[in-house]
């Protein structure tokens, strides 16, 4: 018989999570209170662990150019690998007709299945509208495909240079723009990696601005294992860790909205528990359900809160989004 | 004695069913046997009452901020009120009969997923239900048409209320 984390009955009615404590060796210094990711070894075993998503890397001063959807910053990208539905399919002397938004090229389409949140990027053709913004609507064959409207422009119908790459947005591969002028702050998606300088992003997120500041979200944060630190530890020491079970854990909420009973908590790459979910977007790891409340405007900083914990099998799965 | 979560029990030859998971809790309603109810986090972080499902408890998001419930299904009749509570027992987890329908009268396929609603009911129809938290699989399917599956009926299923089976994040287009 298998058992995994527990419930136990309270005095009288009732019932409640059960602790499980394990013990662990810190490749990084913690309070009491920070949420850790475990690391598994060669043999499947978790003996150590390091702070939440310490691969989450930060940037500013990046360029975002409206009409392209580009994101840009020197170098940023340079360890990003995109990891698409498909295998993206670049193509170079593409025609195209206005009329049906149709793309054109012999044989191009032939392992394409159709998925509407697919892009073209139109990177170059005469009179077209370059970018990422072109959302597939139809396989029409191996030969073409077609965009939703608008498509690439009037002023591209009948040309026979459009070069481009179909691919599928990368929700796997996510950036939380956290700032820049007239700019729209939350999690957009990768949709292509142009270079090690440039990706193309999901969603417009304002007119153009050369003061983006990004951080690119560690994908572990989504399937990882977590735990709590029971007690101050230095780096490399071993020490005692919640795997769940009620216990303090430093949360916060990233909008500063907030904190209800019962709202459930992501962990973070700087070792808090966040109820924001525009700073954890889709497929975020629900590991905790907040216990203590917390008025509007007091919850940015982070603080030692109660919660319900459980950091293996989580509490019902991933962020899923809205309709 | 510690109740187990996700154990799994032997059954005859090669196989494996869940295991139940029952709980006492104080009900200051009536419910009857098979309906779904929440169990109502408290300030000590315990589940001590249960009362029918609120529409927050169920995953949807508002403001950027989700929240759902522990849900349980009642193991037989009970009548509470405020003044008078009564006890209720309830299955967290386990094969359990729960009252199940789809209201778009599709057929129910087994091990198809199940949500809770807010009418203390297990609801087949995901239609719109993004990131609704699934609690529930059918354990035999049912052909659907002529109010077959659109009226509440008791049915067995497999329930998990605490951890339950994932979340529901839309279809494929």
């Amino acid at each position: 018989m298998s058992q995994l984390i527990g419930l136990v009955p309270g005095p009288g009615r009732g019932f409640e999570i059960a602790q499980t404590v394990v013990q662990m060796t810190t490749s990084v210094a913690l309070a009491r209170g920070d949420v850790v990711q475990c690391t598994m070894d060669a043999n499947g075993e978790y003996s150590t662990c390091t702070g939440a998503g310490a691969g989450s890397a930060s940037f500013t001063a990046a360029t975002y150019t409206d009409a392209t959807l580009l994101l840009t910053k020197t170098g940023a990208f340079a360890s990003l690998v995109p990891a698409p539905r498909f295998t993206p399919i670049a193509i170079t002397g593409g025609s195209y007709v206005h009329a049906t938004r149709t793309i054109t090229k012999v044989g191009a389409f032939a392992s394409y299945t159709l998925n509407t949140t697919d892009r073209f990027y139109c990177a170059s053709g005469t009179g077209a509208t370059v970018g990422a913004s072109h959302v597939v609507a139809t396989r029409v064959s191996d030969d073409a495909i077609t965009l939703a409207s608008p498509g690439l422009g009037a002023g591209a119908d009948g040309v026979s240079d459009i070069a481009g790459t179909l691919t599928s947005v990368n929700n796997t591969t996510r950036l939380y723009i956290t700032g820049g002028t007239a700019i729209t702050v939350g999690v957009v998606a990768v949709v292509a990696k142009i270079s090690d300088d440039a990706v193309a992003i999901s969603a417009d997120i304002g007119s153009g601005a050369s003061d983006v500041a990004f951080t690119i979200l560690d994908n572990q944060l989504m399937r990882g294992h977590f735990a709590v630190a029971k007690h101050d530890m230095a780096a490399n020491a071993k020490g005692e860790f919640y795997l769940s079970g009620r216990v303090y854990a430093y949360t916060r909420n990233s909008a500063d909205a907030a904190i209800g009973r019962g709202n459930l908590y992501f962990p973070t790459s700087a070792k808090d528990l966040d109820s924001g979910l525009a700073a954890g977007g889709l497929n975020a790891k629900f590991v905790a359900e907040a216990i203590d409340t917390a008025a509007v405007s007091t919850t940015a900083t982070r603080a030692l809160r109660l919660v319900n914990f459980n950091g293996l099998v989580d509490f019902g799965g991933t962020y899923a989004g809205v309709a | 004695m510690p109740n187990e979560i996700i154990s799994t029990v032997s059954a005859v030859g090669d196989t494996f069913e869940a295991s139940q998971t029952e709980v006492l809790l104080t009900a200051v309603a009536t419910f009857s046997k098979g309906e779904c109810v929440l169990c109502v986090l408290d300030s000590d972080g315990r589940y001590t009452t249960c009362v029918a499902p609120t529409a927050a408890s169920l995953g949807t998001v508002a403001s950027a901020i989700c929240s759902n419930g522990t849900f349980g299904i009642i193991l037989e009749d009970v009548i509470g009120t405020a003044t008078v509570p009564a006890t209720a027992r309830v299955c967290v987890r386990g094969q359990v009969q729960a009252i199940v329908l789809s209201t778009s009268d599709a057929s129910l396929v087994q091990d198809g997923h199940l949500v809770p609603n807010t009418s203390k009911q297990l609801e087949y129809d995901l239609t719109g239900l993004f990131n609704m938290k699934l609690v529930g699989q059918v354990t035999a399917s049912v052909t659907g048409g002529g109010g077959a599956t659109s009226t509440p009926t008791l049915r067995t299923v497999f329930f998990n209320g605490r951890e339950g089976f994932g979340r529901f994040g839309g279809t494929a287009s």
